[in-house]
């Protein structure tokens, strides 16, 4: 329990006065005591607290420490890129917020003609932004991963373009808290739009080069701790090999039995190697031969594909800005792929 | 660790959105400095703000910067970052520099919680060999080995022996002539991983 010293006023004596009938002489002394009021007094805030919930989320700009100017042309400047203060505006405006203020002002009983807000929203920079975005994520991953099918270039696109990375880089480079929208807090589709919008903006107020650099520091950097495989699964990796090497001409992959160690216990480990024709194509091992089997599949498709954990960094950086793109064309499906063309 | 770091949270180095690896973002979105006018503990952040806020502003200029008077209260920064935190400073009785100093500070972290780490390294793949298992980076031709192997049984010395850094010194010189070169192949073992004896002729 609290304690402290306090003043404490204390009537020291009961006198007679000629004046008055009675007259109380007060002194102020300092005495120690227990503040015997603390603990209930926290215990009944906090009561209350409990009861009334967490504290509602409100925007940003509710407080009144928020200049939307400064923050537009801060979020340009932080992330080094010049936009036009009006395509800017237009790109973080979307279709919701418009509805919203009109409906606002009908509610209002603003004359009809008044209601229209004359703003642009961004559905025109989200549509360029987008169709750029996907045209760039295509060609850089078929640059940086030349043997890797079809089939594969489109999954890691699926994954870049995803709503749940794009909202994440969104939230992250400070488009959140800008972003005029009717949905508060902002939805994850709604992030990834805005997103769009900023590169259609970049694009249009800048050049196609700086919003093709800004989709690979920023969207493509997220592939650069992942493991293509996570991405990309492959269901029947035995029979895609097959696949491949009858296509080639080749004998078909052999499984054989490298090591085997405790076997009928629970540690029971099975190496197994794959082979064409003597060759090596891949090895892996497992908890069983089935499991080690499909493993060794990966290994040797990875190895085909170029996709082992050794390969070549992404270009990020200074490298990917002499990253040259001048490969158009699809890389070869699955189905026709082919090694002697890959290498 | 001192008994202060037992209550910190544990945790390993990160960064907001992977950022460097394309280019680099300063993560200070907005600064607030909130101060009195008149009381005697702001009077170094208000030095601050007439003298060099200016030049850190123009200085940083993806920082939104917020000046917030208030009467009689204490004085504080509160940086938001672009990861959504917030942190908070006291500046009761700072002077201008300190003021400066703390705001440097506040402008170079990446806005994630102070966390004692645990190690000063982390990577999402701990390992590229995979888990270990008896047969990794075992040689698959050992399965059809007859031991005991001649080859493999040899003694494989590091460094040629001095007999064969002096033939080696007296090749390169041109000191033996062609019927002795044939003798010393056939005495020098293999040394083609051994590293080079040291170069005698330089020093003439």
């Amino acid at each position: 329990m609290a304690s402290s010293i306090v003043s404490v006023v204390r009537r020291v004596s009961l006198m007679r006065n000629p004046q008055s009938l009675y007259h109380f002489q007060f002194e102020i002394v300092n005495s120690r005591s227990f503040k015997r009021w603390v603990a209930p007094t926290l215990k009944i805030m906090k009561h209350r607290r409990k009861k009334a919930g967490p504290e509602p989320l409100r925007h940003r700009s509710v407080w009144l420490n928020w200049n939307y100017t400064a923050e537009l042309y801060a979020f340009g400047r932080r992330l080094n890129e010049t936009f036009r203060d009006e395509t800017l505006r237009t790109a973080l405006i979307h279709p919701s917020y418009l509805e919203q203020e009109e409906k606002q002002r009908q509610d209002l009983g603003v004359p009809s003609q008044a209601v229209s807000l004359k703003l642009e929203h961004n559905s025109g920079l989200v549509a360029s932004g987008e169709s750029l975005m996907n045209t760039y994520i295509k060609q850089y991953i078929r640059q940086a991963f030349p043997k890797v099918p079809e089939e594969g270039i489109c999954e890691i696109w699926e994954y870049l373009v995803s709503v749940d990375v794009l909202s994440h880089v969104a939230t992250h480079i400070g488009l959140s808290d800008i972003i005029l929208c009717a949905d508060f807090p902002p939805e994850k589709i709604t992030l990834a739009k805005s997103l769009k919008a900023i590169i259609g903006a970049l694009e249009f107020d800048q050049s196609k080069e700086r919003a093709e650099y800004f989709i690979q520091d920023f969207v493509i950097t997220q592939l650069s701790d992942k493991c293509i495989f996570d991405l990309w699964d492959i269901p029947n990796p035995m029979a895609v090999l097959q696949n491949i090497l009858e296509k080639e001409g080749k004998d078909p992959a052999e499984p054989r039995l490298l090591w085997q160690a405790g076997s009928n216990t629970i540690l029971a480990l099975y190496y197994v190697g794959i082979y064409s024709n003597r060759k090596f194509l891949g090895k892996a091992p497992g908890e069983t031969l089935a499991i080690a089997e499909e493993m060794a599949a990966r290994d040797a498709l990875s190895r085909i594909f170029g996709l082992t954990e050794n390969h070549k960094p992404l270009p990020f950086g200074k490298q990917g800005r002499q990253l040259i793109i001048n490969n158009n064309e699809n890389n070869s499906s699955l189905s026709n792929w082919m090694l002697s063309k890959s290498i | 660790m001192s008994h202060r770091h037992l209550f910190l949270q544990s945790g390993f180095i990160k960064t907001n959105l992977q950022n460097g690896v394309g280019r680099f973002v300063n993560q200070l979105q907005r600064i607030n400095l909130i101060f009195c006018k008149s009381s005697g503990s702001s009077k170094g952040v208000r030095e601050f703000i007439e003298t060099d806020l200016v030049d850190f502003a123009r200085a940083n200029p993806g920082t939104v910067v917020y000046l917030k008077p208030r009467r009689h209260r204490g004085t504080y920064m509160c940086a938001e970052y672009l990861n959504g935190h917030k942190d908070y400073i006291t500046c009761n009785n700072f002077t201008r520099d300190e003021v400066r100093k703390w705001l440097e500070y506040m402008k170079n972290k990446s806005g994630f919680p102070i966390i004692r780490l645990r190690k000063h390294w982390h990577t999402d793949h701990p390992s590229i060999q995979g888990i270990w298992n008896p047969f990794t980076h075992k040689p698959s031709y050992l399965n059809v080995t007859t031991f005991p192997e001649k080859e493999r049984s040899e003694y494989q010395p590091l460094m040629p022996s001095a007999t064969e850094q002096l033939l080696q010194i007296a090749e390169q010189v041109g000191f033996l002539d062609n019927s002795n070169t044939n003798n010393t192949t056939t005495t020098t073992r293999n040394t083609e991983n051994i590293p080079p004896p040291l170069n005698m002729s330089d020093e003439k």
